[in-house]
């Protein structure tokens, strides 16, 4: 047999599997989501067979959600979230990381401690920190009464339009933070050491090495920490769902129409797939699907530019 | 000094990311009741606590006051609305004296009053109750413990059957010794005084005893044998999910990250580009094609609706491939002389070489499955046979929303066994997870 022929049918052998489940699961949904938004059930869909008798009603779907202010809502509440969890994240984590770095004894108990949340079910770890921040019982409240501040018994910080996100995004910062500290700490390590003490001769601090010299050389996984973060705020459903019961928080007024604060655009597919609009809910999956695009060409033009 | 404030910091911040799991494991052994308390040590000295209702306190003219009291131990609140307050849930919330739940209301004028009391920010389910008040007089409940009024002489009677001694302690200062009855209660007399208000009965027991009524496993063996929510089930369906979907995952990107790095065949760059520029599309974005197509499938409730549809992992794919392509192609060529068919190359030579990558694949997609709640509820309707961990969950905190200790107990089955996989593991999951990252 001729060795190329023979290099294809392996090579294929081999990709099959995969690449059935992925054309099948990944590959015709990006298409099957496009049609099924010019669709929409109707009350005579039959349960068992949803998918299968819905009505053809074009535009419709895309014409709703743009004039739905609970859907730029949710765009908007995603954006804030992102700017509440990403810096933050990666300041924390770069700061940590600055810290572990002092060849300190222990490093390795604290790099394992502070990566044991990431591995935990996020699920759990909102329902624990609802517990937390429960006014009268939770320990948050427990530990501010014993310093003297009673705002956190009056307040349920997670039942209030300012304090939710912000809430949220200290739970999920506390979460994530390990796997920043870890890819920060990596690449500092491999950073040489001559580079500082070409500073040190200079006469540099550890302020001016930190900007001139660490940063600099951690950008990529800045913007690899950037880039990983808006996907998983586009996908933000678990924290959401466990720490404000299912709800979406508490409701404000945007524009004349009240809207959920901590509806962020994941919840918000989720919520209107669960009401039954399964055509609306494969509308807004391509509305998302797009902004992802934008932001990932974006940010592929900012790698190129960088390299 | 500069390393000790680092050490501080360091110490602090690692308490404030552990310290949550720490008190959910603790919480989830304790007793109901104690759930919620910060007490962790068991307390040898025992009080129950209440107020004197029928205090002789002055009133004004056509003034009374009114005090209310409710019992209940597993409360994380009480308030009470009537038609005296204008029915409002937050504004009067009664106190917590070790169970017993009291607050009095001053200047009240006479009349009929109706009220309920709201537990948990639940409102009684009953009808209203009712009292009415009378000028002067103090329209009160009825003192605990059978204690009652005779004459010019208050008697305090308590019945425990546990203990020799019980001390009277009236108003948190004035200690007084109780005589044991033959019917088992303990009895103390005082003077009729208008200054009393407060009084508790005090005795002691063992550390047992003590400890027992703060800890207990009852949680544990409780969900997991629960009728409606049956964790035991859910573990086993979680087991199950995460193993199918992490053995099946690391089989098939092996396969196929082996011919991405191996295997010269045509578009072969092309397919592999589409697949990484598949990873920037945030998975929400599937949830509702895919469900339709695993419902055409007929896969809602069943293992093959929770695992088939996640296992082309294209970051799977990624970090075999770049692991595979470090193995020499000489290994494959003398082996091929040697006469080995293609399926024995793979099983010779990839599979025990890449075996560190492969374990770190298998565990990264047993976790990523352990909690992929979004998917498992979407799949599961509400009383599958199927649902793994975090969906019972879910559900199981919508049904018994208060139930802390019961719901810390559930969650200690999703915690705990990836926390110690993870000590165990801890550098697969580390390099898995940081690996790729590292690498591009």
């Amino acid at each position: 047999m001729n060795r190329t022929v023979k290099e294809n049918i392996t090579g294929y052998f081999f990709i099959l599997p995969f690449m059935i489940v992925f054309i099948i699961f990944l590959g015709w949904p990006v298409i099957y989501s496009f049609i099924l938004s010019f669709k929409e059930a109707t009350i005579y869909t039959d349960w068992y067979d949803v998918f299968g008798k819905m009505e053809i009603v074009g535009f419709d779907n895309y014409a709703t959600i743009l004039k739905d202010k609970e859907f730029w809502w949710s765009i908007i509440s995603t954006f804030i979230y992102a700017l509440l969890t990403i810096p933050t994240g990666i300041i924390a984590a770069l700061l940590l990381a600055l810290v572990l770095n002092n060849k300190l004894k222990g490093t390795s108990f604290f790099r394992s401690a502070f990566f044991l949340p990431n591995v935990l079910d996020l699920l759990v770890i909102g329902t624990i920190w609802t517990l937390i921040f429960a006014p009268k019982y939770g320990l948050l409240d427990f530990l501010m009464q014993k310093i003297g501040v009673y705002y956190f018994s009056e307040h349920a910080i997670l039942n209030e339009p300012w304090t939710i996100l912000p809430a949220i995004a200290v739970a999920m910062v506390l979460k994530g933070m390990g796997f920043g500290i870890i890819l920060f700490l990596t690449s500092i390590q491999n950073i040489s050491e001559s580079v500082y003490e070409a500073a040190d001769i200079d006469g540099a601090n550890w302020f001016q090495k930190t900007v001139h010299i660490t940063i600099p050389l951690v950008k990529p996984i800045i913007l690899f920490m950037i880039i990983t973060g808006i996907i998983g705020t586009l996908n933000a459903f678990t924290e959401i769902y466990a720490m404000t019961n299912d709800t979406g928080g508490p409701a404000i007024s945007v524009m004349g129409e009240s809207v959920k604060v901590a509806k962020l655009s994941g919840y918000h597919l989720f919520r209107t797939f669960k009401s039954g609009f399964y055509g609306k809910a494969a509308a807004i999956s391509y509305i998302l699907l797009i902004i992802a695009a934008i932001i990932s060409i974006i940010n592929a033009k900012f790698i190129k530019v960088e390299k | 000094m500069k390393k000790l404030l680092l050490y501080i910091v360091l110490i602090s911040l690692s308490i404030l990311v552990l310290l949550p799991l720490f008190w959910m494991i603790i919480t989830a052994f304790k007793n109901p009741g104690e759930g919620l308390k910060f007490n962790f040590l068991p307390q040898t000295k025992v009080f129950t606590s209440a107020f004197l209702t029928s205090s002789l306190s002055p009133v004004q003219n056509d003034k009374s006051y009114l005090v209310f009291q409710y019992e209940d131990k597993t409360a994380q609140s009480v308030n009470v609305a009537g038609s005296f307050q204008g029915w409002d849930e937050k504004k009067t919330p009664l106190d917590n004296n070790d169970g017993v739940w009291t607050v009095r209301i001053d200047d009240i004028a006479a009349g009929d009053y109706e009220y309920k009391f709201i537990i948990n920010g639940e409102w009684e389910k009953s009808d209203n109750r009712k009292i009415t008040v009378k000028p002067g007089k103090n329209a009160n409940v009825p003192l605990i413990n059978d204690s009652y009024i005779d004459n010019e002489k208050l008697i305090f009677k308590y019945k425990n059957d546990k203990t020799n001694a019980v001390k009277l302690i009236i108003n948190d200062e004035k200690n007084v010794d109780m005589t044991k009855e033959s019917d088992g209660y303990f009895i103390a007399s005082v003077d009729k005084d208008e200054s009393i208000k407060k009084y508790k009965f005090e005795y002691q027991r063992g550390f047992k005893e003590a400890f027992n009524s703060l800890y207990t496993t009852a949680n544990f063996l409780e969900v997991w044998n629960n009728k409606d929510f049956p964790f035991g089930k859910f573990f086993w369906n979680s087991v199950v999910v995460s193993t199918l979907a992490a053995a099946l995952t690391a089989l098939i990107c092996t396969m196929g990250g082996y011919a991405f790095a191996k295997k010269n065949f045509f578009g072969r760059e092309k397919i592999f580009l589409l697949l990484m520029a598949s990873m920037m599309i945030p998975g929400m974005i599937f949830m509702v094609p895919q469900f339709a197509i695993v419902s055409k499938f007929g896969w809602i409730n069943s293992y093959a609706g929770l695992v088939i549809p996640h296992l082309a992992n294209v970051f799977g794919i990624f970090l075999i491939r770049q692991y595979i392509k470090t193995i020499p192609n000489s290994l494959f060529e003398a082996a091929t002389i040697d006469g080995a068919t293609e399926i024995q190359l793979f099983r010779i030579i990839i599979i025990p070489l890449s075996l560190p990558i492969i374990a770190t694949l298998f565990l990264l997609t047993f976790l990523g499955q352990w909690s992929n709640f979004l998917w498992q509820l979407i799949v599961n309707t509400p009383d599958s046979a199927y649902r793994t961990l975090p969906v019972g969950l879910a559900l199981f905190k919508g049904q018994y929303a208060v139930d802390w200790t019961k719901i810390m107990a559930g969650s200690c089955f999703s915690i705990v066994p990836i926390a110690i996989l993870f000590l165990l593991a801890q550098r697969f999951f580390i390099e898995g997870m940081t690996g790729g990252a590292v690498k591009e």
